[in-house]
């Protein structure tokens, strides 16, 4: 036994090492062989990447002096969540939350508070800093705050349409924040680094990555405010003395197809988005809804006459009061000039549908032929750029309806039907452009709603100058001797009430019949009234195009120049006080 | 030397006349092996103590004061510490373990051999004071999720677990000297008493304490000694296989018990797992050399207890492989140099201390280093003279402080030559 005793001492130090021994290989394998997979999911473990958000770019307007005035502004706000799965008192944070931000509870998501099998219920959003503030001192269990960034908008629901709104997502919709979103949103930035278990970032890591947000541009839009606002209210009171519900009107400067204002009713206060029910209140109906805008047409067919040679201004045509064109006979609305012989400024003064189509004939030698047809076709799409879309910077733009002149199916009746803007669908936004240019000695430029960017900072980063597309849409002269017309059909009008002040405006009206949505037909009491014109200064330079669009109005008379005219009057009246228009 | 006197004090024994009091009798004569005549310590000529013993303990030492260092921040920001709070104290313990290894290496060996038991005593009562204390919720006890094992002394806590290593190191090495030197120590009644003794220890420790790293650890130490008192194989493996089947008694006598048997082989509760699986990426990350001093990503809160217990794992992150295998060389050449010594050590009662310190930190570098790299279960224990801890820092000191005095008095040749022969004689004679 005691002969072991050496031994023993030696047998202790021998299982020690060799315990050892098995550590030391135990660490090889876990610091050496498997390092890298440790290594990675070290990494996976300690780095953090954390996006950080940039501040979406706020949208401006400007007055006539150039003064900035917001219209989309940022506010911090804070979401309120839980975690039930760690709440400690449910009942605590139910009653916290409805004492602090009962206006902002997210329906039924208080009711999931006990549900322990969830981490993360949204509570509330839009939470302010001071409510924010009360809901940190409660210090409850389970609760938390987070960063978040909400839309303000001083003006309220100014140009509402053309804004659009940003959903909770951050996402713009509609308008001009969903047209120029990625502007607008900017670049989220990144943060990659090592953190503590708190996911605190540390300074020790040897790959982190911090790369800054890149803020949105800020967005200065051609829109005149005080235009803007006249425009809302004048449009709204136009529509009341219509019984009118739905309307739109544009504003634009013949110049450079600027957009000056634009509105569309009903409208909606995107700080409450989302209590609208129905979604075509969001669309600024100028861009986004083709229809036919109806006699305001025939300006551009006398136009394009006379560009053409194939009709003077000093032509003259005799009125039969009805034309039979194949199987459609086409009549004039007004009859008491039946069997006289016309001017081309009496065509736009009385309006005369056969004097429309008598010039679509002139184009085909004195038949709508194939000829007429596609002569028609050009002027059309090529000079006034009514086919496609004008590109203007706002979501949902809709297509015209153009048929080719090589349509088979009575493209004869439709032609002709299309000299007085039927038969054809277009946007406000396409016509008043081709307006534009029709007017202003034929240069037709991109309709735009956007005047430039501007970094965080303010710092110009892009002017937006207006873009030329198509020069000599007319010729100058004729486009003066159109102007000169529409001036004049004007002041004389078809019932001989519009009175001249003296001022150098000229405009059409148009009124037509609306499909029935019940019939498929074109219905005798649902109409479109749209009125087009412009102010210019006394040297004949325009300085102003307005149209405006007014569904369904009851009222005696002809939509067009019983429901639209009238705005379009009062709205001319402010644009020449405004821009100071002298006689 | 020792024959001379064993021989003498043999024959002054003899003279005895009375066969009832023999027994009595030959404790006291038996002794003689362990004491001169004038009742101390026998000890061998004194001479220069092992330095290198000084130098192994200062490195190690070191290394936990640098990891200290290079993990303050970490730590100072994963609480409301002021920073460096731990280097600080880590340095006063250190100092104050130094002063404690100096002082203890001066004091007369003899000291231990006359109030080990007492020392053991005290520290076995402040021991089971300690969760009554708490229960009674005193002040002075600091108790963590129902466990209560330190007293709060306000500058620091005092954990009397690691008192009772020193104290049951010296205990048992006293009652198995003097029983081996009877030769009773292959007795039923010696392996009774001491195991009474233990398993009360243990049940204080593990029952009463929720302490197991410590209770395995007073296992190991005693087991240790035993082996080396030379008590025989037969017995050791009955102790073994009697302290397996109380284990699997226990587990059997409780279900819930068996359930946390069960999670232990399936992966462990989820706290210990994670605590392992953080251990292991430290380890992992750390490479040939590691992440470097104050690389360390893991100490930010990844870690739990990454100054104490999981001290190993921080240095495998910081000094990688390289750094953990020269300081498992330095605990084994300390380890080695400890347990080589009682081959020349003549007394058994300094040799039965020397293989307690040996079982002592052995068993802590082992269940330690064992937990960190997940090939024991994770108890929960300091890794010796390296983790933060003033109690565990100041008893380790003392106990290596032992052993140091104990280095004075080594032979030259091996006792294990003479030793044979001297155990031999011993025994024969004592049966005669």
């Amino acid at each position: 036994m005691n002969a072991t005793k050496t031994s023993r001492s030696r047998f202790l130090t021998v299982g020690l090492f060799l315990i050892l021994a098995v550590f030391v290989m135990r660490l090889f394998n876990i610091q050496i062989i498997q390092h890298n997979e440790f290594l990675a999911k070290a990494d996976a473990m300690q780095t953090t990447k954390a996006t950080i958000n940039p501040a979406r770019g706020q949208i401006f307007v400007q007055d006539r002096d150039g003064n900035l005035a917001p219209l989309v502004l940022n506010r911090t706000v804070y979401t309120l969540f839980a975690d039930p799965s760690t709440v400690e008192d449910a009942e605590a944070v139910k009653n916290l939350a409805q004492k602090i931000a009962g206006g902002q509870l997210i329906n039924g998501n208080l009711a999931k508070l006990t549900d322990e099998d969830l981490q993360y219920v949204v509570l509330a959003r839009g939470v302010s800093w001071q409510q924010a503030q009360q809901i940190r001192e409660a210090d409850l269990e389970g609760v938390g705050l987070q960063v978040d960034s909400e839309r303000v908008y001083p003006e309220g629901s100014l140009a509402a349409q053309t804004l659009g709104f940003v959903n909770a997502d951050g996402e713009g919709q509609y308008g001009v924040e969903q047209f120029l979103d990625e502007e607008l949103a900017g670049t989220p930035g990144l943060l990659q680094a090592v953190t503590d278990v708190r996911r605190i970032p540390l300074t020790i890591g040897t790959h982190d990555v911090s790369i800054p947000a890149q803020n949105g541009e800020n967005i200065v839009l051609s829109i005149d405010r005080n235009i803007q606002f006249q425009v809302e209210q004048l449009l709204a009171e136009g529509l009341k003395n219509a019984n009118a519900t739905t309307g739109s009107a544009v504003v634009m400067d013949p110049q450079t197809s600027r957009v000056l204002a634009m509105a569309s009713l009903p409208s909606f206060n995107p700080e409450e988005f989302n209590k609208v029910t129905d979604a075509s209140t969001f669309q600024a109906m100028a861009v986004t809804n083709a229809y036919e805008p109806g006699s305001v047409m025939k300006l551009f067919t006398v136009g394009a006459g006379m560009d053409a040679n194939v009709i003077g201004r000093e032509s003259t045509f005799y009125n039969p009061g009805c034309v039979q064109i194949d199987d459609a006979k086409i009549c004039n609305v007004e009859r008491r000039v039946d069997g006289q012989m016309m001017s081309m400024t009496q065509l736009l003064q009385y309006s005369l549908n056969t004097g429309a189509v008598w010039v679509l004939e002139q184009m085909g030698g004195g038949s709508i032929n194939l000829a007429a047809r596609q002569m028609f076709y050009k002027y059309t799409t090529d000079n006034f750029r009514l086919k496609g879309k004008t590109g203007i910077e706002i979501v949902g733009e809709s297509n015209s309806v153009i048929f080719p002149p090589d349509d088979p199916s009575g493209a004869r009746v439709r032609y002709a039907n299309m000299t007085f803007g039927q038969g054809e669908q277009l946007t406000m936004i396409q016509v008043i452009a081709a307006f534009s240019a029709a007017i202003n000695g034929g240069n037709y430029y991109q309709p735009t709603i956007l005047l430039g960017t501007t970094d965080s900072s303010g710092k110009t980063l892009r002017e937006n100058q207006p873009k030329l597309v198509q020069e000599n849409s007319l010729r100058p002269e004729v486009s003066n001797n159109l102007k000169e017309m529409l001036q004049q059909a004007r002041y004389l009008g078809a019932s001989g009430k519009t009175k001249d002040n003296g001022f150098y405006v000229g405009g059409k009206s148009g009124t037509a019949q609306k499909i029935d949505p019940v019939t498929g037909k074109y219905s005798d009491t649902l109409t479109t009234g749209t009125y087009i014109g412009f102010g210019a200064d006394k040297t004949g330079t325009p300085k102003y195009a307005i149209m405006v669009r007014v569904d369904d109005a009851r009222v005696g008379g002809y939509a067009g120049s019983a429901a639209a005219q009238p705005i379009f009057d009062v709205l001319s009246n402010f644009m020449i006080q405004y821009e100071g228009i002298s006689k | 030397m020792p024959y001379k006197s064993d021989r003498s004090s043999w024959a002054r024994s003899s003279n005895r006349p009375t066969e009832s009091r023999r027994t009595k009798l030959a404790a006291r004569e038996i002794s003689s092996t362990l004491f001169s005549k004038t009742g101390e310590l026998k000890l061998g000529r004194k001479h220069r103590p092992d330095y290198i013993l000084v130098i192994l303990i200062l490195a190690l030492a070191f290394i936990g004061l640098i990891a200290m260092f290079s993990i303050a921040p970490a730590i100072a920001s994963g609480s409301s510490n002021a920073q460096a709070t731990f280097m600080w104290r880590q340095g006063i313990f250190l100092f104050i373990g130094l002063v404690t290894f100096f002082v203890v290496s001066r004091i007369p060996l003899d000291f231990w051999r006359r109030w080990g038991s007492w020392i053991f005593l005290l520290a076995l009562v402040l021991c089971f004071a300690l969760p009554i204390l708490g229960m009674m919720n005193a002040p002075v006890v600091i108790c963590t999720l129902g466990a209560c094992r330190w007293y709060d002394l306000g500058f620091m806590s005092f954990q009397p677990a690691e008192f009772l290593k020193f104290g049951m190191v010296l205990f048992v090495s006293g009652f198995l000297a003097v029983r081996s030197a009877q030769n009773r120590l292959n007795s039923w009644s010696t392996l009774m008493s001491l195991g009474a003794v233990v398993l009360f220890s243990l049940f204080v420790i593990v029952i009463m304490q929720k302490d197991l790293g410590t209770g395995v650890a007073l296992a190991a130490i005693v087991l240790i000694q035993l082996v080396i008192a030379g008590l025989s194989w037969r017995k050791l493996a009955t102790i073994l296989a009697a302290a397996v089947g109380l284990g699997v008694l226990s587990i059997l006598a409780a279900p819930h018990r068996l359930e946390r048997v069960a999670t232990f082989l399936g992966g462990g509760t989820a706290e210990t797992d994670y605590h392992i699986n953080q251990a292991m990426i430290a380890l992992g990350s750390g490479g040939w050399t590691g992440r470097g001093l104050g690389q360390s990503i893991q100490a930010f809160g990844w870690l739990p207890e990454a100054v104490n217990d999981s001290i190993f794992a921080i240095l495998g992150e910081t000094l990688g492989f390289i750094g953990l295998l020269a300081i498992l060389l330095a605990f084994a050449y300390l380890l080695k140099r400890i347990i080589d010594k009682v081959d020349y050590t003549e007394n058994a009662y300094l040799r039965l201390i020397l293989a307690g310190v040996f079982g002592w930190l052995a068993a802590h570098v082992v269940l330690n280093v064992g937990a960190m790299t997940h090939l024991v279960p994770l108890t929960g224990i300091t890794l010796p003279l390296v983790s933060f801890g003033g109690t565990s820092m100041l008893f380790m000191m003392a106990g290596l402080g032992v052993v140091f005095a104990i280095s004075r008095y080594t032979t030259h040749r091996k006792v294990a030559n003479e030793g044979k022969e001297a155990g031999d004689a011993n025994s024969v004679r004592w049966r005669r």
